[in-house]
């Protein structure tokens, strides 16, 4: 279970080895969010040297988004904006980065493991940890500078006006919510808001790239991080100015807004030895936070 | 139990607060797009977006100085389609000239910064259709 990190900016963290296994050269990676028990993560990687891997697959469903520098993999080069993502067990090209690249890496449903290969791990490989599809995995390779962006699918309302580019899209049944994935690119452009409460039948992961937005907790900015699990409420959005706010997003599901209005929060009970006001108890469930995010003000709690 | 669902088809609320925001989105990105564009003049700019810059600048001027009793633009006006027509005739002149700065030019992350705005341009017109076809 990934805890709830919302909000945290990534350069007040400290850096770890990268965990690129068999891979040749010198990279170092931030933790933006662990899971502890299946070894997903997500996590900005920077490679301080050339890199090399050969052919191989992961024990994880893997993405990488490439801020800057260039990643090549097999014939593909790709430089900022560049994506690929392959599932467990399929097997991806030789990889090599160039030094001073930095990627943002997101595993998924696995750990760190990768066993170099020229095949797959096995006859059939799924399309995810989450699918239901009986489609054969693939591997998918984008340069997303070069796609338009296209209006929100997901909801009428205020936010139809948010901009997408889908970089990966499993689709949930129509019976369960809860299952398939969606890796999108989500621009909100200048002055955009909503000023509703939202919640999602899955979790939600963001990593801002570039402009600004405020919201129920906090400012996003560049190198600002969320992991949100499921069914935790979060809104009250207001766009920045100039650029507006973009993102690459992860669900693992449908991408559902539940709208709730006129919230409030009750919370009952007489202090036997403490002052209510300065001493009091913090809710449960306080999201991990980082120094320069500062404290949650409670918005929307 | 049965759901409530979203009708997905559909703003809600006051037309004139979307089409507000709306206008204003394309105001900030057009300005952000004509600086970055005054930045450019050493690389080489295609004769073709060249003249649709201006001609952006000239139609978005005209829209938004004629405005209804409520503030809002007025989207049925032929010169709104136009300014869409123009908006989205910068992408292949705009890809184009990514293209020949990829190699190594030094131009190429504020070219690429021009396109992106030109993109997103793009995308709000999107909005304008949308706000056409729902407007009360």
């Amino acid at each position: 279970m990934r805890p709830h990190v919302e909000l945290i900016q990534a350069r007040d963290l400290c850096w770890h080895p990268a965990e690129l296994h068999l891979g040749d050269g010198r990279a170092r990676q931030i933790n933006l969010s662990y899971d502890e028990e299946s070894g997903a993560a997500s996590t900005e990687v920077v490679f301080d040297s050339a890199w090399h891997r050969p052919s191989g697959f992961h024990n994880a469903d893997v993405e990488w988004y490439v801020k800057s520098g260039a990643v090549k993999v097999g014939e593909t080069i790709l430089g900022p904006g560049g994506y690929f993502r392959a599932p467990k067990g399929l097997c991806v090209p030789a990889i090599s980065v160039q030094a001073g690249t930095v990627v943002l890496l997101f595993r998924e449903y696995g750990d760190w493991g990768f066993s170099a290969s020229t095949k797959n791990q096995s006859e059939f490989v799924a399309r995810g940890g989450n699918t239901v599809s009986d489609e054969p995995g693939e591997l998918t390779i984008m340069d997303t500078e070069q796609l338009e962006w296209m209006p929100n699918l997901y909801e009428g309302d205020t936010q139809r006006f948010l901009k997408l580019k889908l970089l990966y899209h499993d689709p949930s049944p129509a019976d369960d919510n809860n299952k398939g994935f969606v890796t999108i690119l989500c621009w909100a452009p200048p002055g955009w808001s909503d000023n509703r409460m939202v919640h999602h039948p899955v979790f939600e992961e963001a990593y801002c790239l570039d402009g600004s937005m405020d919201y129920n907790f906090g400012s996003l900015d560049a190198g600002t991080y969320f992991f949100r699990p499921a069914k935790v409420k979060h809104g009250h959005f207001m766009s920045g100015e100039e650029r507006g706010f973009t993102g690459i997003f992860r669900l693992d599901g449908a991408l559902i807004n539940w709208i709730t209005v006129n919230e409030r929060i009750v919370v009952e009970g007489d202090s036997l030895n403490y002052d209510p006001v300065s001493q009091g108890a913090v809710i449960a469930g306080i999201p991990v936070r980082s120094r320069t995010t500062g404290k949650w003000s409670l918005d929307g709690q | 139990m049965e759901q409530p669902q979203v009708d997905m088809s559909q703003i809600r609320g006051d037309w004139h607060f979307h089409m507000k925001y709306v206008s204003h989105a394309i105001d900030v990105t057009l300005a952000r797009g004509m600086k970055e564009w005054s930045g450019l003049a050493d690389a080489a700019p295609p004769a073709t977006l060249d003249a649709l810059v201006g001609q952006l600048s000239a139609q978005w001027g005209r829209i938004a100085a004629d405005r209804d009793a409520k503030g809002s633009i007025r989207i049925e006006l032929p010169v709104v389609a136009e300014f869409e027509g123009a908006c989205r005739a910068t992408k292949e002149p705009c890809d184009a000239w990514v293209r020949r700065h990829a190699a190594g030019s030094k131009h190429l992350a504020d070219v690429k910064a021009f396109a992106e705005s030109c993109r997103q341009l793009r995308a709000l017109c999107d909005d304008l259709d949308l706000m056409r076809e729902q407007k009360p």
